[in-house]
């Protein structure tokens, strides 16, 4: 009998300390060094589709981003979560806040106005990917589920954008407008913006040299102005990472919600991958999971 | 000086420091009345205008592009809503190819071409301006509901005129973070966030500390301490000592009680 349970919970033991969360092919995280600054970068995969992204944009019938969050990911093998765009109430308590400018989650609407200081609208499909535009250029292309027809919609136009909210009510689509740092290899933000240096963090989407889509979760600890923190970035992924372009660079909350949490593959936190705010002071999670 | 001094002056001091926070949350204007339309202008139901004059005579001129947005607004009386509805029903009678087109049309004029004549009189906080504004932009949400067949037009309309007065709100406490306590002020808000359009106006610098320290948010406070202001910086400092002092004060109190 001693020896039976003994086996039992030697095999538990080693099945519990062998499952891994993800496979590390398709997700690293690694520390890197960058013009002096150290930078914590977590780069992901999304070939063959394992890598996924779900975004709370906000609370939800008064269950905040935290609940939201735990409810969701009981069976999830999570990579890494971060604060995603910027909320209002900046130091208040975080189930009142919302999220600035267009906001939509899940289909459901959350803000309505968009913010003309932001160009980065980001959609958060409900398969786990997720593409980025630039208002500038007024060509978001969206599809029609029912019909299967794409139309062409310029944000900008009052017209298109109620189009556009009609159309993210019906496809249940997350979306949410950030400042877009990097698009298409340009760089959005420039030397004689704010004067501000603090700690950084961004969300680099690129393109390698096999034609793989890549998603950085990358974070500066370093007091760094916008600029300097896009410029340094832009650099690392092109000259250290040998990414063949940088499809989107754009900026995530390190102000008011600082919250940031990598997961090693065995599912414990990741020392040293973390924001300096707890969970549940996220106003709106960015979560990053394997399938 | 004993502790008993030093507590009667930071006392003091706090009564002093929490009066005046109060006083600069609930500075309100003492005007509560709400203007309607009617105050501040002269809406004409007496409609002369026919916009068939400023329709092609041909079908295959494109409408979209060639409608004369200018005149349209210097001419129609938009500001009777009413009468906007005759309009993309005859713009529609001229256009049939697209039945969009005419919703289109007046969106565009309605917005875009209608900013640079009107922005002028939102430069600076006008609260019965912007109450009476309100209350012509909200007839199109009105109209939205019950005339579902031009829905897209009359939402467009709407919400860009909202997101509008959302960023005159924001814009106007950057330049007085006081206003947003003023009672015109928060009763637009409200409007705006009645309907998901959030309005989020610029905490003040001593806001942010008082934000931060009722949500004791130490560690964050500690981390920004190093890059604020002076303004911050001092009051940052202020609560650090007050704080400090109130434990040593209470320390030496109970020990003294004890000994006795």
């Amino acid at each position: 009998m001693k020896n039976l349970v003994a086996v039992f919970l030697l095999v538990s033991f080693f099945n519990f300390s062998s499952i891994a969360q993800y496979n590390e092919n398709y997700v690293q995280a690694k520390t890197a060094d960058i013009y002096g600054d150290e930078i914590k970068v977590v780069k992901m995969n999304r070939k063959d589709n394992h890598v996924k992204v779900k975004y709370f944009a906000a609370k939800d019938n008064g269950k905040s981003v935290y609940d939201r969050y735990r409810s969701w990911s009981a069976n999830k093998s999570i990579i890494a979560y971060s604060s995603g765009t910027y909320m209002d109430l900046c130091g208040g308590n975080p189930l009142l806040a919302n999220p600035v400018g267009v906001c939509f989650d899940a289909g459901k609407l959350v803000n309505a106005r968009i913010k003309d200081d932001m160009d980065g609208l980001i959609i958060v499909y409900a398969t786990g990917g997720v593409v980025a535009s630039n208002l500038k250029e007024g060509n978001l292309s969206v599809k029609e589920s029912s019909t299967g027809k794409s139309i062409v919609l310029n944000l900008r136009n009052a017209f298109d954008f109620s189009t556009f909210k009609n159309w993210a009510r019906e496809e249940e689509a997350t979306v949410f407008q950030t400042h877009l740092l990097n698009y298409k290899g340009v760089l959005g933000v420039g030397s004689n913006g704010s004067p501000n240096a603090r700690e950084r963090r961004f969300l680099a989407v690129c393109k390698d040299e096999d034609g793989n889509i890549i998603h950085c979760l990358i974070n500066l600890a370093g007091q760094n102005t916008l600029y300097e923190a896009t410029t340094k970035v832009s650099d690392y992924l092109k000259k250290i990472e040998d990414m063949d372009n940088i499809i989107y660079l754009i900026n995530l909350d390190t102000g008011c919600q600082d919250v940031f949490q990598t997961f090693d593959e065995n599912g414990k936190y990741k020392s040293g991958f973390s924001g300096t705010m707890p969970i549940n002071s996220a106003a709106n999670l960015l979560v990053y999971y394997y399938e | 000086m004993n502790y008993k001094k030093i507590s009667l002056l930071l006392a003091l001091i706090l009564f002093i420091f929490v009066s005046c926070l109060l006083f600069m949350f609930t500075k309100q204007d003492d005007n509560i009345n709400l203007p309607t339309s009617k105050d501040l202008y002269e809406i004409s139901t007496v409609d002369t205008f026919n916009i068939k004059r400023l329709l092609p005579d041909s079908n295959n001129v494109d409408l979209i592009t060639h409608f004369p947005y200018r005149k349209y607004i210097d001419e129609a009386n938009y500001e009777n809503v009413k009468m906007i509805k005759r309009d993309i029903a005859i713009i529609e009678s001229a256009s049939k190819n697209d039945p969009m087109a005419s919703q289109k049309i007046l969106s565009l004029a309605l917005t875009d071409s209608l900013l640079p004549k009107i922005k002028n009189k939102f430069s600076t906080y006008q609260p019965d301006t912007l109450v009476a504004f309100m209350q012509w932009v909200e007839s199109f949400k009105y109209f939205a509901q019950y005339e579902e067949a031009y829905e897209p037009f009359y939402s467009s309309v709407y919400s860009y005129w909202v997101t509008f007065i959302a960023n005159k709100l924001d814009e106007y406490s950057k330049t007085d973070a006081n206003i947003k306590y003023q009672f015109k002020y928060r009763f637009i808000a409200g409007k705006c966030k009645e309907n998901k359009f959030n309005v989020s106006p610029t905490p003040s610098e001593i806001e942010k500390i008082v934000n931060n320290v009722v949500e004791s948010k130490w560690a964050y406070l500690y981390k920004r301490l190093w890059s604020a202001s002076l303004i911050q910086k001092i009051a940052f400092l202020f609560f650090g000592i007050f704080t400090i002092t109130a434990y040593i004060i209470t320390i030496i109190f109970l020990i003294k009680k004890r000994k006795k």
